[in-house]
């Protein structure tokens, strides 16, 4: 079956002209018909799109004007990435029906490296979740077992890629929101260093840790993706132009030497089951060469309220724009603009979002921004000199991605607070605007995924993804659930 | 550092263009006071020396070219605008009485 190949092997398909771009295109669309209803890990599937790009892609490689090696293999895109034509709804009714008239550079890199556009994956409304249960087009499903969540906020881009229903995905990680659900999901997923990739066309949630990554499921088929879409940008002030040395020839998973630093506050309250496959692993990389360090972040336990009041204060701003004026949800019947701004407001947020609004604009109002938003800011600068203390004795943080596998559905939603708390490991690596990815390593007890998260400095994707590949080629391979 | 009763949450709800039902506000009142004494504990880090984080990447005064661009047209408006007449976003009326 082709969904089962990896993109690097799809590509030399392609390139040897033993299959159509075409082709590869129907059996996915086919198997996202029979399977997407199960799961729901798409909200957007356009079929004719995407057979229309693949016959493109297939045009080109008929006049050997092939756009990259890439040429015709398909991608899903998160529904926060703004795609020119196809609607973009960031799992919100505020933004039900938009249709963008512009591309996220992201995408557009990928489209001008020929990539074909499966479709948009659900996610936690406006990224605000680490289930994929608060959209406003419903829960996904996680494909190991469809009574759990996927993770989130990536939730179905995460299940895309794992079910078969998409070789490769974009996300995007403000907190987590990459690693967790690859974690959950059993596949790779890295969220870069903040930079690395442009946010233009990516919906705000908080502009400082916001980053657009990738899904795939193997490190090599992570790596390329993420090569694709790396870049400084014009259009965000923020992304920097740095070589891409992270190219799939160029990593050898090779960890002799390599000094790798096991954070001890990162296995407080881990399951056993995932803190002994984390162990183990670690082991493995001792016996070919890597030499394994116990360090301290002793910031981390602040890594919650810090996080959880920046993003908030900084979402309680970006997301005043949805006023109902000229794009998005507008009510019926609103006799004056205070009105119009209140209902569009009030009806089209849910309930997540509207309360991480209300906590982000007590944040920063009058009388409670010394005490809060600016003290985080100030927590943000420890946890920054505690990982570049880190950096300085080891090229690599080993830890758990979360503290257990996948909950169950309804197990957290109605209770905000232990839902921030589960995402601990991951939001520092957003803090620290550090690169952050996330492996599969093994199975729990019943079957659910292990997800295991390595951290490096600044651009030091290579090390990373050096390590993750030595990982892999140990780990038993999971196998695609159904 | 205090806690947000109703009044409160009223106050920032408003400023936020926020309506909320009398089920939102019991249901906020009590998880926002939770979110908070959990918050509460920045508190115990020692900050007096310790500056802000604005900008994290090392990255200074971002200068690009000054280009003339073309915009996107009042067409790529219309198609996104809820409602749009003769070239125009309709609003409700901002200013009364105003012909």
């Amino acid at each position: 079956m082709l969904v089962e190949k990896s993109a690097a092997e799809l590509s030399e398909l392609l390139s040897g002209g033993e299959v159509s771009a075409v082709e590869i295109a129907r059996e996915y669309l086919d198997r996202i018909e029979s399977i997407n209803p199960s799961i729901n890990a798409y909200i957007t599937v356009d079929g004719e799109r995407a057979l229309e790009e693949a016959a493109e892609s297939d045009g080109r490689r008929a006049k050997g004007e092939a756009l990259s090696a890439f040429d015709g293999v398909p991608v899903a895109i998160k529904d926060n990435i703004c795609t020119k034509g196809l609607r973009t709804t960031c799992g919100s009714l505020a933004l039900g029906d938009f249709v963008p008239s512009y591309d996220a550079t992201a995408y557009r890199k990928l489209r001008e490296q020929g990539f074909v556009t499966l479709g948009k994956t659900n996610m936690d409304e406006f990224a605000m979740g680490s289930t994929t249960e608060t959209s406003h087009f419903g829960v996904t499903r996680n494909p190991h077992n469809t009574d759990r969540v996927p993770g989130g906020s990536s939730g179905g881009s995460a299940a895309a890629v794992s079910a078969l229903l998409a070789p490769l995905a974009l996300g995007s990680d403000t907190g987590g929101s990459i690693r967790q659900p690859a974690s959950f999901c059993g596949v790779v997923g890295i969220k870069p260093t903040y930079g690395r990739v442009s946010r233009f066309g990516l919906v705000s949630f908080a502009s400082s840790l916001d980053q657009i990554g990738v899904f795939g499921r193997s490190v090599d088929d992570t790596a390329l993706m993420l090569g694709a879409i790396s870049g400084g940008d014009s259009a965000d002030s923020t992304s920097i132009e740095r070589p891409v040395d992270f190219a799939p020839g160029g990593l050898d998973g090779e960890v002799r030497g390599m000094v790798i630093g096991l954070p001890g506050e990162y296995f407080h309250g881990v399951a056993p089951c995932v803190k002994d496959a984390v162990m183990k692993v670690a082991g493995e990389l001792e016996k070919r060469g890597a030499k394994i360090e116990p360090i301290s972040l002793k910031y981390t336990e602040y890594a919650i309220p810090i996080f959880y009041l920046i993003a908030t204060a900084e979402a309680s701003s970006n997301l005043a724009r949805y006023d109902g004026i000229a794009y998005g949800y507008r009510p019926s019947g609103a006799e004056s603009l205070s009105e119009l701004y209140l209902r569009a407001r009030s009806e089209s947020f849910g309930k997540e979002v509207k309360r991480r609004i209300i906590l982000g604009t007590y944040a920063l109002s009058s009388g409670y921004y010394d005490a809060y938003y600016l003290k985080a800011l100030k927590g943000r600068t420890l946890v920054i000199d505690d990982f570049n203390k880190a950096f300085d004795k080891v090229d690599c943080i080993l830890s758990p991605v979360a503290t257990g596998t996948a909950f169950a559905i309804g197990e957290k939603v109605n209770d905000p607070l232990a839902m921030y708390i589960s995402d601990l490991l991951t939001i520092s690596a957003n803090l620290a605007a550090i690169p952050g990815m996330s492996v599969p390593i093994g199975l729990d007890e019943a079957g659910l995924p292990i997800g295991l998260q390595i951290m490096a400095g600044h651009f030091e994707e290579k090390k990373i993804l050096n390590c993750a590949k030595a990982i892999e080629s140990f780990v038993e391979p999971l196998r695609p659930p159904l | 550092m205090s806690t947000m009763d109703e009044k409160q949450i009223l106050r920032v709800a408003r400023l936020a263009r926020l309506d909320l039902s009398e089920q939102e506000m019991s249901e906020y009142a009590r998880q926002l006071n939770d979110i908070l004494a959990y918050v509460r504990k920045i508190e115990e880090m020692e900050t007096a020396n310790v500056r802000p984080t604005d900008h994290i990447v090392d990255l200074h005064n971002v200068f690009r070219e000054d280009r003339v661009q073309s915009s996107p047209g009042a067409e790529a408006l219309r198609a996104i605008a809820p409602r749009f007449e003769d070239g125009h976003v309709v609003v409700p009326i901002i200013i009364e009485g105003q012909e």
